[in-house]
């Protein structure tokens, strides 16, 4: 029988180590305890196990998260396999029971004559940007007609089918899409899977299996279908409605809801009121800038537009303003109305220390991280030790850093979004890092959000919608080191340990080593953290707000 | 298996899951979770990281459903699924303990034997009735631990007291929970301890 003044004895011990009071000695005495006696043993043990039930409450997932979760990776792995007899197979059931949906008023599909037109999407040398016009008529791309003897459909172009036509665009990789008349259809540029603009019409796509970190995107005004493998319709006229015909696509609405619609499923968005304006192929100059209210939360926040010489103003209104000086002026260059564009190993940093920033968001348990950007090619390459290319942060040269917000890792210059965050449980570089599963390598105007919340959640938005991330203990290390992905991840400890002194950074580190100075390249639009994670509605505003 | 948990239903689930059915998929899989999850958690020193083993442990029970005998029960065989992962996990990142490392691995040893006494129920669940009968400070203490993610420090500065206070208010606030999901469980088994 145990003396119960032991077991309060070893209890007492293990709220001190919880409170991380426990010294050496007390230490010893605990473990002493857990192995001699086995009443200590049961009330440490219960208690522990009463803290893990906790924890696990409060991380708040429920059945659905994992059904779903089994779901996508089971069909990222099968659609493989599936696809071997995918074409024929839907082409022998096209001629029994054709599945297309119309909707709305969406124009029906009119026999014509084909285009067949195969392009290549993607980056890298197995899948250069090219486009081979093979058959046409009733077709026309960039508004010029397309001729019987083929050409070119490149990434930017918009190809237009007549009421009477339709063409069939077959992607390099297998993949094919079959348009219907009355569509039109821009071909946007690898994000980083292909990635299509539905204007309006009706589109069938028979996707061969992507790569699990380059899903293939159609947008349109009224939301996003976003698949890794699968054969669906999708039409857009009035709302856009999507209808799965195997696999699982993930149908997202304007305002960031997104739900998965599987095999003979039916999913509609646009039927409230749909998003004002398609995003924009290439950056659109804002004439009249007038920010949310929302940008006012931020603990620093610096705007781009209409910057002129060396020095950047904080226009938060929280605590001292932490303004920003280019670190070298020859490798900036501003752009009236758009941003500031950064290139070499140029960048911005404060002259002060960003003890604002570390003192909110260690106070707080909570960090956010919205930027405007427009990454261009440059950040797309370099040599492992240049990445990840870094965006925003708080830091103290390569080694040491509160936050920092980069592109790419060292064994993945894809474009990816990575977040390095200092915290009780970190290394002082902030690893392990929390990226996009996807690479967002397209060269165009976006918003970035990164937040984490007090309970450690982390989630990173694109262009204001939820994207999949993953953990990366080690980054030379890709394979073995990735968590599963998910639509958020929980790292552990609290915010802190941030060293003293440390400046923000933008664009660069402001020392760097024979390596370099991990510079980012691109146009920067605005830039800002929060000390607070704002709610998903003011993410989804800012990043209207930042792309005016 | 949990109280309200038809044995004949689960049969039957299992059936149509082995015959592609993907909706009885999904129910066996959405009954299951949270025993599964539970389970894990216990075992993990890091608790993030039971849901994205669950997720590994259903996708192998996914692709192995076909040999399962679907006259035994469901989730015994979920169980050792997960518990395989769960030894492949910890395998992975086994290390020989010192210092505060020995101290967390005898912890973790002691935990797994309790939670092997516990047996197989969504313990979370239970919990759940459990917190919403705490009351007061220690509620308020769980609350700002647990679920705003306050450190033990920030919580001690809120209150006043020593970080060591606020701990020792905690054991005896899971103490009291575990008094109360002893009772709970007993009223499941039916009296039975």
């Amino acid at each position: 029988m145990s003396d119960p003044a032991r077991v309060q004895r070893a209890l007492d011990l293990k709220a001190a180590l919880d409170a991380g009071a426990l010294d050496e000695a007390g230490r010893l005495e605990l473990e002493r305890a857990l192995r001699e006696d086995p009443g200590c043993r049961a009330a440490v043990a219960d208690d522990a196990l009463l803290d893990r039930l906790l924890h696990l409450h409060a991380l708040g997932a429920d059945g659905e998260d994992v059904v779903r979760g089994v779901r996508l990776r089971r069909e990222a792995d099968a659609d493989g396999v599936r696809f071997v007899a995918a074409v024929r197979t839907r082409r022998a059931r096209r001629r029994r029971r054709r599945t297309a949906l119309v909707v709305g008023a969406m124009v029906a599909m009119a026999a014509g004559l084909a285009a067949a037109i195969v392009l290549g999407l993607g980056r890298g040398e197995e899948r250069r940007a090219a486009a081979i016009l093979v058959a046409a008529a009733s077709s026309s791309i960039d508004g010029a007609a397309v001729t019987a003897g083929g050409g070119d459909l490149a990434i930017g172009s918009t190809l237009t089918t007549a009421a009477s036509g339709s063409a069939e665009v077959r992607l390099a990789d297998g993949s094919t899409i079959t348009v219907a008349g009355g569509t039109r259809l821009r071909l946007d540029a690898p994000a980083p899977g292909p990635a299509l603009w539905l204007d309006h019409g009706q589109i069938t796509c028979d996707v061969r299996p992507q790569e699990r970190d380059r899903p293939f995107v159609v947008a349109s005004t009224f939301g996003r279908a976003t698949v890794v493998g699968t054969r669906f319709d999708l039409a857009v006229a009035d709302t856009m409605v999507l209808e799965v015909a195997s696999g699982v696509v993930r149908l997202t609405d304007g305002a960031g809801a997104g739900r998965d619609v599987a095999a003979g499923g039916r999913g509609e968005v646009g039927t409230g009121a749909p998003s004002p304006q398609p995003p924009p192929a290439v950056p659109l100059p804002s004439a009249v800038w007038t920010p949310s209210a929302v940008w006012g939360e931020a603990i620093v926040r610096y705007e781009f537009r209409d910057g002129a010489g060396d020095r950047v103003a904080d226009q938060s209104t929280r605590g001292a303003p932490l303004d920003l000086r280019v670190t070298r002026p020859g490798t900036v260059r501003w752009l009236p109305g758009t941003g500031l564009a950064l290139s070499g190993m140029g960048g911005l940093a404060s002259a002060a220390p960003a003890a604002k920033v570390a003192d909110a968001c260690q106070a707080s348990g909570e960090i956010a991280v919205v930027v405007g950007i427009t990454p261009d090619a440059a950040t797309l390459s370099g040599t492992p030790k240049d990445y990840p290319k870094r965006i925003v942060g708080v830091t103290a040269g390569l080694d040491e850093r509160g936050f920092v917000l980069g592109q790419g890792l060292f064994n993945d210059p894809s474009g990816l979004f990575d977040l390095r965050l200092r915290t009780m449980a970190s290394t002082a570089k902030g690893k392990p890092s929390v990226v996009t599963v996807a690479a967002h390598a397209a060269p165009r105007r976006m918003t970035v959000a990164v937040t984490r919340d007090r309970t450690g959640r982390c989630a990173f938005l694109v262009d204001g919608e939820p994207v999949a991330v993953q953990t990366v203990a080690d980054d030379t290390d890709a394979r073995t080191s990735r968590s599963p992905p998910a639509e958020t991840v929980v790292t552990a400890g609290a915010i802190g340990r941030w060293g003293a002194g440390m400046p923000l950074i933008v664009g660069a580190e402001l020392a760097g080593d024979a390596s370099g100075t991990r510079a980012w390249s691109g146009v920067l639009h605005v830039v800002a953290v929060f000390s607070r994670v704002p709610t998903a509605a003011k993410l989804r505003e800012l990043h209207r707000d930042a792309m005016r | 298996m949990d109280a309200g948990t038809d044995p004949s239903d689960e049969t039957a689930l299992v059936l149509r899951a082995q015959r592609g059915d993907q909706l009885a998929l999904d129910a066996l899989i959405r009954a299951n979770q949270g025993k599964v999850r539970t389970f894990l958690a216990m075992r993990l020193h890091d608790v993030s990281l039971a849901d994205d083993l669950a997720q590994d442990a259903f996708v192998i029970v996914c692709d192995r459903l076909h040999t399962f005998d679907p006259a035994l029960p469901f989730f015994p065989w979920v169980r050792g699924i997960a518990h395989n992962v769960l030894r492949h996990h910890l395998r992975r990142r086994q290390a020989a303990p010192t210092g505060p490392e020995a101290l967390a691995a005898l912890i973790d040893g002691a935990v797994e034997e309790r939670a092997e006494r516990l047996g197989d129920h969504d313990h979370v669940e239970l919990l759940r009735h459990c917190l919403g009968r705490l009351e007061g400070l220690p509620a308020s203490t769980v609350r700002a631990h647990y679920f705003d993610g306050r450190s033990l420090a920030e919580v001690a500065a809120d209150q006043g007291r020593s970080a060591k206070a606020v701990g020792v208010m905690l054991v005896r606030a899971r103490s009291w929970l575990r008094d109360c999901l002893a009772m709970r469980l007993r009223a499941i088994a039916g009296g039975t301890p």
